[in-house]
């Protein structure tokens, strides 16, 4: 298994390992029912996005880390440093996505509006791992746990005054929770939802934040522990 | 316009979209210092500013926008 930083080239792959991700482990594709689009123009809002490469936010792919073997993209994940240039990751992508779609942007305003009372913020200057996916044939080979070792380990490299990792993610995803609790990750925070009709917009019933103390001394080689 | 005109107008248009009551415009001003600034209300205020001044941003702009400062050159630059 090699581990590399990801290329123009694996939008692709990309694309399905956002979508995927989004929907934790569920049929629920929250952009989807909020904007009120089909699953195929989500995945292609999500890729004019992604050839925007619009830094500090989870769709850019030049944030992405991924693990392949003989060629072929088996996990990925994306990673950025929250809020470095003063404006949050979700600030940037909320952006993107009415600039792409205004129209449904706007027609979504209640909606995006139910959503955000889950949202947790996320820790400035912590590092984010998103959009973690393992593709199904791949699985059972700890392949995220080892795309998140390497991503701690690229990211110290260029910001070595990191000090804390962040995942967030729906917490009825028991299999996920596992994984990264099983990476040193631990509960931090809680969000519940809060009615019906959030429930129905989102594939799960409460947010977490899980979070991770980076060890200065970590040296992370995950082709190791293979 | 002059650097004045705008920070008064963006003064108006934060305090209708932030309700934060007196907004102090400076250049180093970023929204997680206003309370009410968020993703939400931030492009309901890129909205206003962009019908206010007449101006179309590119998202490009939009999201390297790292304060008001920026946002006030960028307003000046298209403005003339």
């Amino acid at each position: 298994m090699n581990f590399r930083h990801s290329t123009i080239s694996d939008i692709p792959f990309i694309t399905k390992a956002i979508l995927e991700s989004e929907k934790s482990g569920t049929e629920t594709l929250s952009w989807s029912r909020i904007l009120d689009l089909k699953e195929e123009d989500v995945s292609q809002l999500i890729q004019q996005i992604l050839e925007e490469e619009i830094e500090g936010q989870e769709w850019n792919p030049n944030g992405f880390l991924i693990a392949e073997e003989n060629g072929k993209p088996a996990a990925a994940l994306s990673a950025w440093i929250e809020n470095t240039g003063g404006m949050s990751s979700g600030m940037i992508k909320a952006q993107s996505i009415a600039f792409m779609v205004p129209e449904k942007w706007k027609g979504a305003a209640e909606k995006l509006q139910m959503v955000s009372s889950v949202q947790i913020p996320r820790i400035s200057g912590a590092l984010q791992l998103e959009n973690i996916y393992v593709d199904p044939e791949f699985r059972g080979r700890k392949l995220a746990a080892q795309l998140i070792e390497f991503a701690i380990s690229e990211y110290q490299k260029t910001n070595p005054e990191i000090e804390l990792a962040e995942i967030q993610l729906m917490g009825n995803n028991i299999p996920a929770l596992r994984s990264y609790t099983n990476c040193g990750f631990l509960k931090a925070a809680e969000s519940p939802v809060s009615n019906d009709l959030i429930l129905n917009l989102l594939p799960g019933t409460f947010k977490v934040s899980l979070q991770r103390k980076i060890s200065h001394g970590q040296s992370g080689n995950p082709q190791s522990t293979i | 316009m002059d650097n004045q005109e705008i920070r008064k107008a963006l003064s108006e248009i934060f305090q209708k979209v932030f309700k934060s009551g007196e907004i102090q415009i400076t250049d180093s001003l970023t929204a997680d210092q206003v309370k009410g600034w968020d993703s939400l209300s931030h492009l309901s205020m890129i909205a206003d500013v962009e019908s206010f001044f007449g101006i179309k941003f590119k998202l490009k702009e939009l999201v390297s926008m790292k304060n008001v400062g920026e946002l006030i050159q960028l307003i000046q630059s298209k403005t003339g």
